[in-house]
């Protein structure tokens, strides 16, 4: 279980995440949803206690990231595809990060073997393609086991076959009564897969609700989430219907 | 894909986290990249080289009684020291740069 309660960070004078509470619960997949710059990124990164909420708290599993004994056993994170040396394989990459919490060896055949990724291990990661990284970050978000999973973007760079394959996985991991954010950018997106949303706008709490409670407030799901983030967006898009002619 | 390798309970057999096992990382993440080798034969090169380079010039049975005097073997064997010092301060500086460029320094600091 995720707690966010009254989280605030600014960057200077911009304000990427404002008051911001919620409730991740087990047993389900949550959409983390919100247009680009909305704070998603910033808000999970807090959760890592990778940047620092300037008031407010975030607990995971009950408690603040700091204070996890062995993190990667708690919660399993990826933010970012391409985070690992280019050089090094994907195996040595994943024992590397195994040995920083005491994980046993064989759970990186374990994690290789759950994304597809035994045929490659041994390969430089550097000359993965998006979707194989997508896969690596995967793997390592799963090494430890953890009841709480973090992914930001994680259909980023993946073909359809791996669409459909990170859905299923991550249903399964919900129904083993992990708790599972998924951030998204994309509504339609996040309907498959997940049961229960926290949609953020500018940093501000738009709705925590589910996926049939939204999508039965509009004709479709996509109108009820354009309806709830409108206003919100970093730009402006009033121009969505282009007025000018050609020719 | 197999659900039963997500079975939680895989991992838990052995507790146990601290400057140990952030030692095992550091150790594993420098041995796994291939700079690190080329760096030390680079290392052992230079250093070994330069040392048999510098003494290779002095010649004991040309030399004067003066120089005899002067002459210290054993710091003209360390001159290779430098060099290799410089070599692996670029190892040191590989490592953590890496990882900044990389983005792996999140996970490093996230996990300890």
């Amino acid at each position: 279980m995720i707690e966010a309660r009254g989280l605030v960070k600014r960057y200077g004078s911009t304000i990427a995440v404002d008051n911001l509470s919620f409730d991740v619960m087990p047993g389900t997949v949550t959409g983390f949803l919100g247009p680009n710059g909305a704070g998603k990124s910033t808000t999970m990164r807090m959760m890592l206690g990778l940047d620092r909420p300037d008031s407010g708290t975030v607990r995971i599993s009950g408690k603040d990231y700091h204070d996890l004994h062995s993190p990667l056993r708690e919660v399993g994170a990826l933010l970012e595809a391409k985070a690992f040396h280019p050089g090094r394989t994907a195996r040595a990459h994943l024992t590397a990060l195994a040995a920083s919490n005491s994980i046993p060896k064989a759970r990186v055949n374990d994690v290789l073997e759950i994304t597809g990724l035994e045929k490659a291990a041994d390969r430089r990661a550097g000359k993965f393609s998006l979707g194989m990284s997508q896969r690596l970050g995967i793997a390592a978000a799963l090494l430890g086991d953890p009841a709480v999973l973090l992914l930001d973007e994680p259909v980023n760079g993946l073909d359809p076959e791996g669409i459909r394959w990170i859905r299923n996985l991550l249903k399964n991991l919900a129904a083993q009564g992990r708790t599972v954010l998924v951030s998204s950018h994309l509504i339609s997106e996040v309907a498959q897969t997940a049961d229960r949303l926290v949609v953020i706008g500018q940093g501000r709490l738009l709705a925590q609700t589910t996926v049939a409670e939204l999508s039965a407030r509009s004709n479709s799901l996509e109108e009820a989430f354009f309806a709830l983030t409108e206003g919100s967006a970093e730009y402006s898009a009033s121009n969505l219907a282009y007025q000018g002619s050609i020719s | 894909m197999t659900t039963a390798t997500l079975t939680r309970s895989a991992t838990r057999a052995e507790p146990g986290y601290g400057f140990r096992s952030a030692a095992r990382m550091e150790w594993l993440k420098l041995r796994s990249v291939r700079s690190t080798s080329w760096i030390l034969l680079v290392f052992a090169i230079g250093m070994i080289g330069l040392s048999v380079l510098v003494l290779s010039h002095a010649h004991w049975a040309t030399m004067s009684a003066a120089d005899r005097a002067a002459f210290d073997p054993v710091n003209e064997g360390f001159t290779g020291l430098a060099l290799g010092q410089l070599v692996l301060g670029v190892l040191g500086a590989l490592a953590i740069t890496s990882e900044f460029s990389s983005g792996m320094i999140r996970a490093t600091f996230a996990e300890n």
